[in-house]
């Protein structure tokens, strides 16, 4: 016997073709309407005397998810997956700290992009005899200013220049590093870019540096 | 004394409470386990553990619904959990009818494998259809109270109803053909 009869209306079964499934249920309620054991009341109060005294709110979840095998292994499993963020937050630490750190380091790094450029500065040796060798046609120094080809082979040799300009560049070669430190340096933002760089730079050019200073 | 006070008094360590308790729900708590498990025994047993649950956790009871209704969802997911914990294979042999024995055995074996399809079909559906179905049908809960039971609006609850036995008919009248 069901306490309430279903009545396909309270659903807003307007058809009747859910009816032998309704029939089906309604019989199985019929033959299920047992009742517990006498003593069942006094088991569970028995089992229920040895427990620890309920408590409220959050205290009261978290004993309610501990009760239960699967709330018991939902808690671990979030416990562990806390400790792995914290992890993973502590190892992101070391990424956004030589952002603010290492503005220090790169003054010390500008001076190897410096070194270079002596080592640079030998290529313009080769060319020193040529103008040498130019000289005593130079002599005349009133031909100079009336030679415009001297000063355009000395143009042409501007390419001597462009070793000296490669001291300047050597800046921007250093710039070429600057722009894969900048790179490097682009999670760090823009204004730290420079600054983040900086030891990634010191590393790189540390190893040309010390070559220039062997040679 | 309602559902509030007695929550209250529980919560207090009156035992007495929550044996009121035991004593106005143990029937409708059992029955649908009974009617989920089809073992008598089990049934016993995930009813207790849902009364133990229940106790444990009554402080989170918000009192936003029948105090019956909370502890029967506990119930019918114990009873599940249990069920899905069972071997294939165990659920033949125990598999005897509920209700009055008849004289007729063949009659007896049928209405046993008729319950144990209508058992698993109603396990077999996905939720929240299982749940809605299992408490109107297993828990003979009201559709109102399901509502306020599962915080869901009576139109949402009637529409998974519906839903649900519409998913049970196929698979109960392909039992009936087989």
């Amino acid at each position: 016997m069901t306490r309430r009869p279903f009545d396909p209306d309270e659903a807003g079964l307007s058809g009747r073709e859910l009816d032998p499934t309704i029939s089906d249920l309604e019989r199985y309620l019929a033959d299920s309407a047992a009742e517990p054991t006498h003593d069942f009341a006094d088991r569970v109060m028995r089992e229920v005397a040895a427990q620890p005294a309920p408590r409220r709110g959050l205290w009261a979840v978290l004993a309610g998810t501990w009760a239960s095998d699967r709330g018991r292994m939902a808690l671990l499993a979030a416990t562990v997956a806390a400790a792995v963020l914290a992890v993973v937050i502590a190892g992101q630490l070391p990424n956004l700290l030589p952002s603010n750190v290492g503005s220090s380091p790169e003054p010390s790094v500008v001076a190897p992009t410096v070194q270079p450029s002596p080592s640079i500065t030998v290529s313009p040796r080769p060319t020193q005899p040529a103008t040498e060798s130019e000289e005593p046609s130079a002599s005349p120094s009133p031909t100079d200013d009336r030679e415009s080809p001297e000063p355009s082979e000395d143009d042409d040799r501007s390419p001597r220049p462009s070793p000296s300009g490669s001291d300047d560049h050597s800046g921007p070669g250093g710039g070429g590093d600057d722009d894969d430190g900048g790179g490097n340096s682009g999670p760090g933002g823009g204004g730290g870019g420079d600054d983040s760089a900086s030891p990634e730079e010191s590393e790189d050019q540390s190893g040309p540096g010390g070559g220039g200073s062997g040679g | 004394m309602d559902d509030r006070g007695l929550v209250a008094a529980v919560l207090d360590g009156d035992h007495d409470a929550f044996r009121l308790l035991v004593e106005r729900e143990q029937v409708a708590v059992y029955r649908a386990c009974l009617r989920i498990l089809g073992r008598p025994h089990d049934a016993e047993d995930v009813a207790q553990e849902s009364f133990v649950m229940a106790y444990r956790s009554i402080g989170t009871y918000r009192g936003d619904g029948p105090l019956g209704g909370w502890l029967m969802r506990i119930a019918t997911r114990q009873a599940f959990r249990r069920l899905g914990q069972r071997r294939p294979t165990s659920e033949l042999p125990a598999d005897l009818p509920l209700g009055a024995p008849g004289s007729d055995p063949v009659a007896a074996t049928l209405a046993g494998e008729r319950q144990r399809e209508v058992r698993l079909a109603v396990a077999g559906l996905r939720q929240p259809y299982r749940e809605v179905v299992a408490l109107r049908f297993f828990g003979e809960m009201s559709l109102d109270e399901i509502a306020e039971s599962t915080h869901r609006p009576v139109n949402t609850v009637k529409t998974h109803l519906r839903r649900g036995l519409e998913r049970l008919r196929p698979v109960l009248d392909r039992e009936v053909a087989a």
